[in-house]
């Protein structure tokens, strides 16, 4: 996990799926053939932008995330990585991610990520309860996941992670417990458990504004995590960030640079860079973002330049996301102050709460803090 | 314009009968506004007005009626509040007017509160013209309404006019009637100036406006003018009529009615209720002033963030420039540290001056639960007036406690008769008379606890009655009753802002339920908390709002850290409306959660 201090990473957003999943509020609309050509030729533009902009960097990282990236044709596939690997100088070993749906990563689509050069993927699993995935509007099956992974695994790409969600609608322990062990018995390098928060503007919102949907409440959704918290470790999975444990050296490099601060490009309709002090989104709508590209002006909805108390909290707050904590030297070296300097009494009333606690140079939160993290997450900003 | 083409009167209606309508129609057809730019009910001005469909503030608005006998008129139309807390707001604007508008909705018959005010304006000699609105619906029963009419308050129910202010049908009837009836406004021109203020608000750019009625004499733009109460002096900037927007003219005559702009940079400069004369030739004597009105409801008023004390206070003085109703001195709890003890007329009337604060001026507030003013004899000899929970004395020392009765009158339809008896016997009150003013309509009159009333009273009666009861209530007096101190307890400390004042019979009960609201107002926290209720050191309910085990994002897009920032600074903002005691986040609706128990 050292050695990605100095790193920047790229990250690629496809903003289409085969469907909405009930609970979705991140970016993304139904891949129909007339948006996905426009799309890309729009894309095609940013992209020599943002190649542009990177000129002379090396990316350690490059995640395609979504929306699904797995929902796109086998040509389109072959011609997006071609593209990103011509315009991109990628750093030798860098980690090269691809999140998929099961339902849409069929063995052609794995050969071709093998063949262009991806080398970890990030399969949309949820649960391995096939009840559960029609509930929530997923379109797989347990049975599809591990097919996927044994294709993945001949194919070569043997870095894989699964996301599990708990907290679903009418889901128990027993079926977390047992989906958590399903996870584990695949032998995959990487899970990340992601709890549900209902959104605005989803299907799950408007059937719990009618009542209708029956939600774990907050002390079975805390056993939920728990069990996580308790049983991977066990199972030879480190915690090493609030959502995201990993065998030992598998830690998602590129979520890493989230967490720590670091510089990421990044392109696509609806994705989120922070590049040469400069944090922008890219416009969402896609025939605004078309329209734009192709009049060669950058599309972005919202852009920020962090000014440095700014950047110091949310250093805190990524940063305290991880497990190892916040590294006091280095906070010291990029800020030239020291943590105790500037949030003194922050600490004093988190440490005094229970909530974060001092292991030799590192701020980590607690077991207390791990499950109330929020709290810790929101404290390093002015009232 | 000549005096005796003058009419001065206003609307008196409740809630929801078809006074905002009807008004609306009258500005219509004397032309003071096209349909183009007008906007519904344009009288109620304020954005709170609109939304609860009541009217706070007077207004008055001058109209150019040309009438059939081939004459203008100018008909001025004031505004009056429909509320029970209002009925002193009521009685200055009918000692403006000659005549007045009694509206009555032709389904629902005469209510409560219309009544009272209908008594006020009887007792002001005002001329009452009987309007049945709402005759284009089919439940319309005009002649039941003219039988009520006749019943219970001896009008004659053929002066009644029959209209519908949706549809305009009568409205013509109606501004020809006040021509008719109504009496031209009396008062010499020649004599020294006597204006009535019976309203004012404070202009950012012009200070204090006065809106007066020339009862006698004139006044002009460079007058010199002096206030009877203070003596204090100013010179006239400004005169205006509003039609509805403000007009300037250059003089007002005897009968006329407008405002007056003087650079009154004071907001007690112009007190309602003052009357302002010539400074070169006086009044020798000030119009009969009002009765200054009387406090029947306390609460405190703590700004959530201590620094906003001083904006209180502006904000107060601001508001009870034109509102001589609230009433206001500064207090301090343990727990909420610096605030204001205010007295007023009601819970409505409270309601609206927090609601106010917190638009107008952008104030976050608590609000503790109301109270009534006991009067309490100590064994010691000495009487206390005691109207906040935090000042009752120790038991020990307390011979008796009084507290003030109210006589409630109740208009409801015969059939939930019993109901309503029920109600009030629950409510410790005892029955004090019974009449049927028609076949199906009841009037019952009982005496009862003004605290009672101040609990949620008015919404019981509203449900056991299918929303067809109405309530007015005037003070009786101060009866022996047997309360006690309720205290609550978070974490094991007492919480001198959620503490009241309750009968002794009900305490268990109150306590019990107090501390279950309690706990599903107060959110959970990072450790548990204990909420108790005690009388004395008995403790005689317990709650506990279990600790926090879960709040921490957990969510996949890493990189969209702007949103992360977002989300945890929403949860921020949500928890600083809410009061820390100790180490316990209270929400604003825990010191109000008294209202909402049994």
């Amino acid at each position: 996990m050292e050695g990605y201090r100095v790193a920047q990473g790229l990250y690629v957003h496809v903003p289409f799926c085969n469907r909405k999943c009930q609970y979705c509020d991140f970016h993304s609309v139904v891949a129909d053939d007339d948006i996905v050509g426009p799309y890309f030729d729009a894309f095609q533009r940013e992209l020599a932008f943002r190649a542009d902009q990177a000129r002379g960097k090396q990316f350690h990282t490059l995640f395609v995330g979504g929306g699904t990236p797995s929902v796109l044709e086998c040509g389109r596939l072959e011609w997006l990585l071609n593209e990103l690997f011509e315009h991109f100088q990628l750093a030798p070993g860098a980690e090269v991610t691809m999140e998929a749906n099961p339902a849409s990563l069929t063995r052609k689509k794995i050969e071709t990520l093998a063949a262009y050069g991806v080398n970890r993927v990030s399969l949309g699993v949820q649960s391995f309860s096939d009840d559960l995935l029609r509930q929530i509007g997923r379109m797989h099956t347990a049975n599809r996941v591990a097919q996927c992974i044994t294709d993945l695994r001949d194919c070569g790409i043997t870095n894989i992670s699964l996301d599990l969600m708990f907290g679903l609608p009418s889901q128990t322990l027993t079926e977390w417990q047992d989906s958590l062990q399903r996870a584990v018995d695949c032998g995959v390098e990487h899970l990340s458990c992601y709890a549900l928060i209902v959104e605005g503007d989803t299907p799950l919102h408007a059937l719990q504004q009618r009542g209708e949907l029956d939600l774990p409440d907050e002390e079975e959704e805390a056993d939920m995590f728990q069990y996580a918290v308790d049983f991977l470790p066990q199972m030879g999975y480190e915690h090493y960030e609030i959502s995201s444990f990993s065998r030992p050296g598998s830690a998602c490099r590129h979520n890493l640079l989230y967490w720590t601060g670091q510089p990421y490009l990044a392109l696509g309709s609806g994705a989120v860079g922070s590049w040469a002090g400069r944090r922008y989104l890219n416009a969402k709508d896609l025939s605004y973002y078309n329209a734009c590209w192709h009049q060669g002006m950058e599309a972005v909805d919202e852009e920020e330049w962090p000014d440095r108390d700014q950047q110091m909290a949310e250093y805190m707050m990524t940063g305290m996301r991880l497990l190892q904590g916040v590294d006091a030297p280095s906070f010291q070296e990029r800020f030239g102050a020291t943590v105790t300097d500037v949030y003194g009494q922050v600490v004093k009333d988190l440490t005094d709460r229970g909530l974060v606690a001092w292991k030799e140079d590192r701020l980590q939160l607690t077991l207390t803090g791990l499950f109330l993290g929020n709290i810790v997450f929101a404290a390093w900003f002015p009232d | 314009m000549k005096q005796e083409n003058i009419r001065n009167f206003c609307i008196i209606a409740h809630i929801d009968h078809g006074k905002s309508t009807l008004a609306d129609r009258i500005l219509e057809k004397t032309n003071t506004l096209n349909g183009r730019d007008m906007a519904e009910q344009v009288l109620d001005s304020m954005d709170l007005e609109r939304e609860r469909g009541i009217t706070i503030k007077l207004q008055a608005v001058r109209l150019a009626y040309d009438a059939a006998d081939g004459k203008q008129y100018i008909l001025n139309l004031i505004d009056t509040p429909g509320h029970v807390d209002f009925s002193y707001e009521v009685s200055r604007s009918l000692a403006a007017c000659e005549g007045a508008l009694l509206v009555i909705d032709a389904s629902q018959g005469i209510e409560a509160q219309t009544l009272a005010n209908l008594y006020l304006a009887l007792e002001h000699d005002l001329e009452i013209i009987p309007v049945v609105n709402k005759i284009d619906l089919p439940s319309a029963d005009p002649q039941r309404v003219i039988e009520e009419l006749e019943e219970s308050v001896g009008l004659d129910g053929s002066d009644a006019i029959f209209a519908s202010a949706k549809t305009g049908q009568g409205v013509e009837d109606i501004l020809e009637a006040i021509v008719e009836r109504v009496a031209p406004p009396q008062g010499e021109l020649e004599a020294p100036l006597q204006a009535m203020i019976f309203d004012s608000h404070y202009d950012v750019y012009r200070g204090a406006v006065a809106y007066v009625r020339i009862v006698q004499g004139q006044l002009a733009v460079k007058d010199k003018i002096k206030l009877m109460s203070s003596g204090r002096e100013f010179e006239v900037s400004e005169l205006g009529v509003f039609r509805p927007a403000m007009v300037s003219v250059e003089r007002l005559g005897p009968g006329e009615v407008g405002c007056v702009i003087a650079s009154m940079k004071d907001v007690k400069d112009a007190r309602v209720g003052d009357t302002i004369t010539l400074s070169s030739s006086p009044a020798p004597t000030p119009l009969p002033g009002y009765q200054p009105a009387q406090s029947m409801v306390f609460c405190g008023l703590y700004p959530v963030d201590n620094e906003e004390f001083q904006d209180l206070r502006d904000a107060l003085e601001r508001l009870q420039l034109n509102d001589a109703a609230l009433n206001f001195e500064p207090e301090s709890s343990a727990a909420l540290g610096f605030g204001y003890r205010c007295g007023f007329l009601g819970l409505l009337h409270m309601e609206i001056i927090q609601e106010r604060l917190e638009r107008e001026f952008q104030l976050n507030l608590i609000t503790t639960a109301p109270s009534v003013e006991y009067q309490i004899q100590l064994k010691n000899g000495q009487v206390v007036s005691v109207d906040n929970p935090a000042s009752f004395p120790e038991p020990a020392d307390i011979e008796s406690i009084e507290e003030p009765f109210v006589t409630a009158t109740v208009m409801v339809p015969e059939e939930f008769v019993g109901p309503v008896m029920e109600l009030c016997q629950e409510k410790r009150g005892t029955f004090k008379d019974m009449e049927y003013i028609t076949m199906e309509r009841t009037k019952l009159e009982y005496a009862l606890p003004l605290s009672e009333i101040l609990m949620d009273f008015f919404d019981r009666l509203k449900s056991r009655t299918k929303g067809y009861a109405s309530l007015d209530y005037e003070f009786l007096g101060y009866r022996q009753s047997d309360m006690v101190k309720l205290d609550i307890l978070l974490n094991g400390r007492p919480v001198d802002a959620l503490s009241c004042i309750v009968h002794r019979d009900k305490a268990a009960v109150r306590g019990r339920n107090l501390a279950q609201r309690l706990k599903e107002v107060i959110p959970r926290q990072q450790y548990e908390v204990p909420i108790q209720a005690a009388v004395g050191s008995k403790i005689i309910a317990r709650e506990t709002v279990r600790a926090m085990r879960k709040d921490v994002l957990a969510k996949c897009y890493g990189g969209d850290i702007s949103r992360k920032r977002k989300l945890l600074e929403k949860q921020k903002e949500g928890k600083k409306r809410m009061k820390s005691l100790g180490t316990v986040d209270v929400p604003q609706e825990a010191f109000m959660a008294i209202l909402q128990v049994d």
